[in-house]
């Protein structure tokens, strides 16, 4: 399967219209057609300067975007390459495999990208760069990458038995961890929350679920942690989510009389990865993708990318969730307000919501469908009865209006059903300004509760929240 | 037993809640009462959140009123960012923004209601109608009344003596104050009744406003008296060789009942301080002109008396109130070659009036000296607009050789045009804090030039 995109690629830089959508990063598979023209690069400078791990790095990559600090440089449809001067005797040499979008640098830095890297791609980005003949190192690497890694090798050499077994191990554990832990909520609910107040026992009993390999449980422990004592419902919130993983671990020790979707919903809760080569053609969807919203979220070193996009021709719904440690750069990361085609592989899954995209390629496009609550509320009465672990559902509101009461913020349908909302900071300020009190589209998570604003659309455009 | 009652339960301990509490739990599972407890939160839940009804008949917030001007809406993002980090690049976006009719984009307009007042002041011009109508449902007080006070004394003087008329009585002393002082801007003979009535004050603040508004009133007997009283004071006289200055200063009984008095000042006699307070109620070109020298020529010969403190500081006071850019071009030289401190009280103004040309002449003389960095520091955040881009140019290339604790890295990347940002570099082999600051400096400049680049697409 495969998306054919005709004619020029669209660079588009401008983010303020409405619906004129692009792609951040084709994650390794960028379209032929869009890959390299006559020496023209597909990339811009904000799409460059997004790849950077931190802001020190995009001054130092603006920086070493300048012709003089660069011995020699080059493209060819498949990398960019150079050597930039450095304070010893011999240049760095960097190289991009545009391809895939792997970088190499032989500068000692520990930042990935590395600034070489990013005053690389700008000057690419700028068309800085002319075509050259391929240097021998940098074929090399080309070569070498292109050989089937180690690791593949090992894959295609694994032995079902031991698979087997290192499951059942993985099983044993996660099942000894559950027990652990039903004693643990037990003994909270049996003592009382208050007398549980400090984090460190949650937080503690997260470490132990870590150790039972369900990082899901730990984090749904830390979250509680965080609950207790904060807001006058706190008792009700911190109980609500002891209940959640009560009943998650009852679903993960009769896993085996679950049906196949929900056994992989709860495998998904309890923090179980699941390889994105192994998703089936069978929840394969191509359509053209708008991203409205996204979160990002601090875990640890990890940082998680969670973003939401609209199937614009089929009316599906996406969750793509990208992931970046220690300060590296996520290998895709969506950005909102900007659409692209491609093929979506769904996670297996009760309620598909979570894919993972291919053969992506950038749009120009329309607005999508909004819902009513009517609608919304279906979506997540239709998600909750096949997986009652699913949080949220993805809402967006058309032609809707903005009230208050009191301090409490709502957002009117068109048929003036209410939705309470919640933003982060003065979000809801914000979309009142942009729509200045006249009907806009606003998008967000939906839980049953309350719907968490992550943008809108009015006038002058998309804008994150 | 709801779930509210039974959250309250768990809160205290089910060990500890009475047994009764829980009877209703189901009877069908086989768990313990805790367990039984939790699987019940998670049904209710379940059950809460696909049962949701939605609340009826609230009220859509009213429309806002329609824009007049342009908006900047290519301005957002960089825009943002700028609130975000309180960055007082946001000023000199308004001040160009206001200049070319525009108004700040949508997404900004909450930032911009929020900022802290130091920036939102200047922002207030470029709000718009939807920031004025977002700030009112916000319950934000916009604190205009200077803004307005002064707007209305540029845009329409007539008018604005109306208002004074109407509203002095009933004015603080600190809006009477800065009304006469918006006063000032436009004066004429009309206004000297009125003026000499604010003579009479209670507050020494009213008093002084109206006194050195009345100086400034070519013909009105204050500007006569102390024109009077100023012209004996100085004598010069002129050989072939040498110039000098005799300075006989009044006798401090001897000042006009209504000439503000500045009290104590450090180093100053009761003399010299009748002298500043009659000079700095002068008109510096009055000596100028009785003298036939220059400014410079006579600070020169002031320095060799024993007043030159009351003379330098009167003149700079009156060089600056009577707008007289060349006195404020000359005193501002002078007391940078004479290696004044600069911690007194009108260096802040002096160093926004001075010349552009004159600023250069003294900044390339202390680059050359080395001594750019003190400098700087003590021009701070008071020049109110960027260097000229030679200079800048210049320091920045002089940056990496200055030690960075002489550097004001803070407020030179709003001194700096934007023009210097190509020749920000950071040297091979430079440490960490030069790095850093260079890192954070160019990060300052880069933002103020996508706020203004932002502005040239509209």
């Amino acid at each position: 399967m495969s998306i054919h995109h005709d004619g020029p690629c669209p660079r588009l830089s401008c983010r303020t219209g409405s619906w004129i959508l692009y792609l951040e990063r084709n994650n390794g598979h960028r379209p032929s057609a869009c890959s390299k023209t006559n020496g023209v690069s597909t990339w811009t400078v904000d799409q460059v300067l997004a790849l950077a791990p931190d802001d020190a790095s995009v001054s130092a990559g603006k920086e070493l975007a300048s012709a003089s600090k660069w011995v020699l440089v080059g493209v060819s449809n498949v990398a960019v390459w150079g050597e930039a001067k450095g304070s010893g005797t011999r240049p760095y040499q960097t190289a991009i495999d545009l391809r895939e979008v792997a970088y190499k640098c032989s500068c000692p830095s520990r930042k990935f990208p590395c600034k070489h890297t990013l005053g690389l791609l700008l000057r690419h980005a700028r068309d800085e760069v002319s075509q050259a003949e391929t240097p021998e190192w940098v074929s090399d690497w080309l070569t070498k990458r292109a050989e089937p890694k180690g690791r593949d090798k090992a894959a295609g050499a694994t032995d079902p038995k031991a698979a087997a077994k290192r499951t059942e191990k993985r099983w044993a554990n996660i099942i000894a961890g559950i027990g652990e832990c039903e004693a643990f909520l037990a003994d909270a609910v049996s003592q009382g929350l208050t007398s549980m107040h400090s984090a460190r026992s949650w937080n503690q009993m997260a470490a132990r679920m870590v150790d039972a390999q369900a990082p899901g449980i730990a984090r749904k422990l830390h979250k509680i942690a965080a609950t207790i004592g904060v807001g006058s419902d706190w008792g009700i919130r911190a109980a609500s989510e002891m209940g959640r993983i009560t009943l998650v671990m009852e679903a993960a020790r009769n896993i085996e009389g679950l049906d196949p979707g929900l056994a992989s919903d709860t495998k998904a809760v309890l923090g179980i990865p699941m390889r994105e080569d192994d998703l089936s053609e069978d929840e394969a969807v191509i359509d053209v993708w708008a991203v409205l919203g996204q979160t990002v979220e601090e875990e640890d070193r990890l940082t998680v990318y969670r973003s939401w996009v609209a199937g614009l021709g089929t009316g599906r719904w996406a969750m793509h969730l990208a992931f970046s440690v220690a300060g590296q750069a996520p290998s895709l990361r969506l950005l909102p307000g900007f659409a692209f085609a491609a093929l979506a592989k769904f996670y297996p899954s009760a309620w598909p919501l979570r894919a993972a995209f291919q053969e992506v390629a950038p749009c120009q496009l329309g607005r999508p469908k909004g819902a009513d609550w009517t609608e919304a509320q279906e979506r997540l009465c239709d998600a909750l009865s096949k997986n009652p672990w699913i949080e949220y559902v993805p809402v967006l509101l058309s032609d809707a209006l903005l009230a208050r009461l009191g301090e409490r913020w709502y957002a009117l349908d068109r048929n003036g059903a209410a939705f309470p909302l919640i933003a982060r900071g003065d979000g809801c300020w914000k979309a009142l300004a942009l729509s200045g009190g006249s009907p806009c589209d606003l998008f967000g998570e939906w839980n049953g509760g309350e719907l968490r604003l992550l943008s809108a659309v009015g006038e002058w455009g998309f804008a994150s929240l | 037993m709801n779930l509210r009652e039974m959250a309250a339960a768990i809160q205290i301990g089910s060990s500890r809640a009475k047994v009764d509490d829980f009877q209703n739990l189901p009877a069908e599972l086989e768990a313990s009462v805790e367990k039984k407890v939790l699987l019940e939160f998670a049904t209710i839940d379940l059950m809460l959140r696909s049962g949701a009804n939605s609340a009826q008949g609230l009220d859509p917030i009213p429309d806002s009123p329609s824009e007049t001007r342009r908006v900047a809406v290519a301005s957002t993002e960089p825009l943002l960012e700028a609130l975000a980090e309180d960055s007082n690049a946001v000023i000199e976006w308004a001040r160009e923004a206001e200049k070319r009719g525009l108004v700040a984009p949508p997404l900004a307009l909450p930032g911009i209601i929020q900022a802290p007042k130091r920036i939102r002041g200047y922002l207030l011009p470029v709000l718009g109608q939807r920031g004025r109508w977002l700030a009112a449902l916000m319950a934000i007080d916009l604190e205009e009344e200077e803004t307005t006070l002064l707007e209305q004394a540029q845009a329409d003087p007539a008018r604005f003596r109306d208002f004074l008329a109407q509203e002095y009585e009933g004015m603080s002393w600190q809006q009477r104050a800065d009304a006469i002082r918006c006063l000032a801007i436009s004066l004429s003979h009309l206004d000297v009744p009125f003026l000499e009535a604010a003579l009479n004050d209670k507050r020494k603040e009213v008093r002084e406003a109206a006194y050195s508004a009345l100086v400034q009133v070519l013909g009105s007997s204050q500007s006569q008296e102390i024109s009077q009283l100023a012209s004996p004071l100085l004598n010069y006289s002129k050989s072939m060789f040498r110039k000098s200055l005799q300075v006989e200063p009044p006798e401090p009984d001897s000042l006009p009942k209504n000439l503000p008095r500045s009290g104590n000042r450090a180093g100053f006699g009761p003399k010299a301080l009748a002298l500043y307070d009659v000079v700095r109620f002068t008109s510096p070109a009055s000596w100028q002109e009785s003298a036939k020298v220059s400014p410079s020529e006579l600070m020169d010969m002031a320095g060799k008396t024993e007043y030159t403190d009351a003379l330098l500081f009167g003149w700079m006071e009156a060089g600056l109130r009577f707008g007289d850019r060349e006195w404020i071009d000359a005193t501002f030289r002078h007391v940078r070659q004479a290696g004044f401190l600069m911690d007194f009280e009108h260096w802040p103004l002096l160093v926004r009036r001075v010349s552009e040309r004159v600023f250069d002449e003294v900044a390339f003389a202390k680059l050359d000296a080395g001594e750019l960095g003190p400098f700087l520091v003590s021009v701070g955040s008071n020049r109110g607009g960027p260097l000229s881009p030679q200079l800048s140019t210049s320091i920045a290339r002089a940056l990496p050789l200055m030690p960075s604790s002489h550097v004001a890295w803070r407020e030179l990347g709003y001194l700096l045009d934007i023009s210097a940002l190509g020749s920000l570099s950071t040297p091979d082999g430079a440490d960490d804090t030069l790095t850093k600051n260079l890192d954070r400096l160019r990060k300052t400049v880069d933002l103020r030039a996508r706020l203004l680049r932002s502005l040239e697409s509209l």
